[in-house]
């Protein structure tokens, strides 16, 4: 069940929204936090009322959103939206109302742009959109269950193009309390960014690039993952050398975590590439990976700072990704031939 | 291929069990009742439809350490979820890829908004175990561990009609052949964060709500779960409850917390749920109406209903009455209470009703019903962002 990718726009730490290449350089953040470079939102959003009226993280959504669809010219078929963390800023505002002002005299704005479905609504009240509308809030499977429904629907014949949004904030209350977790130990950084993807069964002119295959695997057990990983190649009827790159998941500068290592020891023989330093964490940041393996392959030149020994060629990427050990998965991503 | 009901597992403030359930419709015995889970300004205010037991019985129930920490969310969301796999046997059916999808609008609030009480007044403060079942797939995990449902799982959240888009995507996954039988449904529990937000858009009503009544003044908040087994028809499944013949997701694109008075979201979903069955409006016998109490959505959807069953309104009632909104929850529930209501001939009354709406006049029904000839039920669940979804169960 393979799609193209027809378009793409992301808002992370490190790319503007508007840029078309990769930077040469880009920086480490400093400290364990680092900040999505919001665009000049009165590009994308005409109208100011409408602006003052959203959230930071709705307008993040929907300018990515809208530069997206710029890509395509076209309305989607499905607008599907994927969240680990969800508002975090208006849920926060809202609870900490409640609690200091002894629940009395609440503004309801942050209680209702809370919900985990305001950024795909927004999405679709901006657009003019009434088709299909969902929103995947699992930790790290949200992303990849908001692509396998865009693919199904796809499948199905009822989305010639399906919009699939990802969006995470974080808040100096969650980063705290991750912190108090233990989420920031060993280099993680925790990040923040909004996705946005055109699927389609039909390539575009946007190029040949094509979302082969998801996987997701529940579970902290290594040998279990080992094995899929293997069934997974199988059944696309690779081997590991056939991968020209490896994205690989892990928080830090190295391997880090017992199943990065496993993962990027499967594909011993592949350059990796460990984005997260650079983007941070967060539970959709394998959208951040699909966006970034989609720029790689048209660009077929991968940046100095990701990877110190480029291949020659960028046609096959595999990325892995695990949430809090339990949420793993493994996206396949091609160009065709 | 056909996808079949299997199993049914719920727990609403009326009861535990499909039993309870209906032994307290058929003795309109309605689960609303004061405040007692938490402390609010509300709690003599607003009446609410409590699951009635505490955590501490809930965990006895399902044999579970009174020492560990699981959101409320998480232990009713159990309660159904193992009742479903139970009645569709699935754990004596071995081989079968079991897939878990679950709808929930504020996952684990129950125990965060407690842990962030302390965490204000100290960041060090607030125990971590609280706070690290907040987000809303903490339950859905816990569930799917529990009922050995891992084959896939999800998490959806889109507002009011999220147990409803779980069971369309449930469905979906059967199709498209990621697993061979999905357990989904909805859950939430009460917590002061949805309180106090629907306290703060006044559609709170202070009284049993009066869905589909003249003189309706807003919703009552409840809790539960609702799971369905879905599976796909075939010889050696077990006697199934109904079939699930057709749905429809549609956004109505029109405000973030308002349906069009014309219900135009409403309509899109009811009449592409048909269409996705191929059925014609006259084919519905009964409507399991979302019906809130709200003067918005009872407008709405009211109008819709008579604008698309131009020709013979069907029997309808919305159930809000008994067990409050129960939100993430409410398409589970129904879609329990629509598979019950075919395989046992039943219709559920709408409590609290004395006159029709001014502007569409829909009669609901008000006494409960069995023997009843029930082929076809429309269930209907829209949600905040005009997130509308319908569901289309008919006789197997």
């Amino acid at each position: 069940m393979s799609v193209y990718i027809l378009a793409s726009a992301s808002i992370n730490p490190v790319t503007e929204l508007r840029d078309t290449l990769l930077p040469a350089a880009a920086a480490r953040p400093e400290g364990r936090r680092c900040a999505a470079r919001e665009p000049d939102y009165k590009m994308y959003i005409a109208d100011a009322n409408v602006r003052r009226r959203m959230s930071r993280v709705m307008k993040m959504g929907v300018a990515a959103a809208v530069q997206c669809l710029s890509q395509t010219g076209r309305q989607p078929d499905a607008i599907i939206t994927a969240t680990g963390w969800g508002c975090l800023s208006d849920t926060e505002k809202f609870l900490r109302n409640v609690l200091e002002n002894g629940e009395c005299l609440l503004n309801p704005t942050p209680f209702t742009q809370s919900t985990f479905n305001t950024v795909g609504a927004q999405t679709a009240i901006v657009l003019k959109n009434t088709n299909y509308n969902t929103t995947y809030v699992h930790r790290g499977f949200s992303f990849e269950n908001a692509l396998l429904d865009a693919m199904m629907r796809i499948r199905e014949g009822e989305a010639v193009q399906a919009l699939v949004e990802s969006y995470d904030e974080h808040t100096g209350a969650s980063f705290k309390i991750m912190e108090r977790m233990g989420f920031w130990r060993q280099g993680a950084v925790c990040g923040e960014g909004v996705q946005c993807f055109v699927l389609s069964a039909q390539p575009g002119a946007g190029g040949r690039v094509r979302l082969r295959d998801v996987l997701c695997v529940f579970g902290g057990e290594l040998q279990p993952l080992r094995e899929k990983l293997a069934l997974f190649l199988q059944k696309h009827r690779l081997r590991p050398e056939d991968v020209d790159m490896l994205l690989s998941g892990s928080a830090g500068k190295d391997s880090g975590c017992p199943y990065c290592r496993m993962v990027e020891g499967v594909f011993k023989t592949v350059p990796v590439a460990r984005y997260k330093p650079f983007f941070g964490d967060y539970p959709t940041v394998s959208s951040l990976a699909l966006w970034l393996a989609g720029r790689l392959i048209a660009q077929q030149q991968a940046p100095r700072w990701l990877l110190d020994a480029p291949p020659e060629q960028i046609n096959r990427i595999v990325i892995y990704n695990h949430y809090k050990t339990k949420n793993h998965s493994f996206l396949l991503v091609e160009r065709e031939q | 291929m056909e996808i079949i009901v299997s199993g049914v597992g719920i727990v609403s403030g009326i009861g535990f069990g499909a039993a309870e359930t209906l032994a307290a419709m058929a003795g309109r015995r309605a689960g609303l009742g004061g405040l007692t889970l938490f402390d609010s300004v509300y709690r003599d205010v607003f009446p609410v439809a409590e699951v009635k037991a505490g955590n501490r019985v809930l965990k006895q129930r399902l044999g579970l350490p009174e020492g560990k920490t699981f959101s409320r969310t998480a232990l009713l969301g159990l309660l159904a979820a193992v009742e479903a796999v139970d009645d569709a046997r699935l754990p004596l059916r071995k081989g079968l890829r079991v897939g878990f999808v679950s709808g929930t609008t504020v996952g684990g609030m129950d125990r965060s908004e407690g842990f962030y009480g302390s965490f204000l007044l100290h960041p060090g403060g607030g125990r971590l175990r609280d706070v690290a079942v907040h987000d809303c797939a903490d339950s859905t995990e816990e569930m799917a561990v529990r009922i050995g449902a891992t084959g896939y799982m999800a998490t959806v959240s889109t507002a009011c009609s999220s147990g409803a888009n779980a069971i369309i995507l449930g469905a979906r996954l059967i199709r498209h052949n990621v697993v061979d039988c999905v357990v989904a449904g909805g859950v939430d529990a009460l917590c002061k964060f949805t309180l106090n937000g629907f306290a703060s858009l006044k559609i709170l009503d202070d009284a049993p709500c009066r869905p589909l009544d003249e003189s309706r003044a807003g919703l009552n908040l409840g809790e539960g779960a609702g799971y369905v087994v879905l599976e796909r028809k075939s010889a050696d499944s077990p006697g199934a409850y109904c079939r699930l013949a057709g749905y429809a997701n549609v956004c109505e694109a029109f405000h973030q917390t308002a349906s069009s008075p014309e219900g135009h979201g409403p309509y899109e979903a009811m009449r592409q749920a048909l269409a996705s069955a191929g059925m014609v409006a006259e084919a519905v016998d009964y409507i399991n109406f979302h019906g809130t109490g709200t003067r918005n959505n009872d407008l709405a959807e009211g109008n819709a209903v008579k604008r698309l069953f131009a020709k013979r309104v069907p029997f309808l009632s919305s159930t809000k009455a008994f067990t409050g909104h129960t939100l993430g929850a409410a398409g589970g529930i129904e879609a329990v209470l629509s598979a019950l209501a075919i395989k046992y001939g039943l219709l559920y009354p709408n409590l609290n009703y004395t006159r029709p709406v001014a502007e569409h006049g829909l009669p609901p029904v008000t006494g409960f019903r069995q023997g009843v000839e029930i082929n076809t039920v429309l269930s209907n669940s829209f949600g905040f962002g005009g997130n509308d979804s319908s569901l289309l169960f008919s006789k197997v």
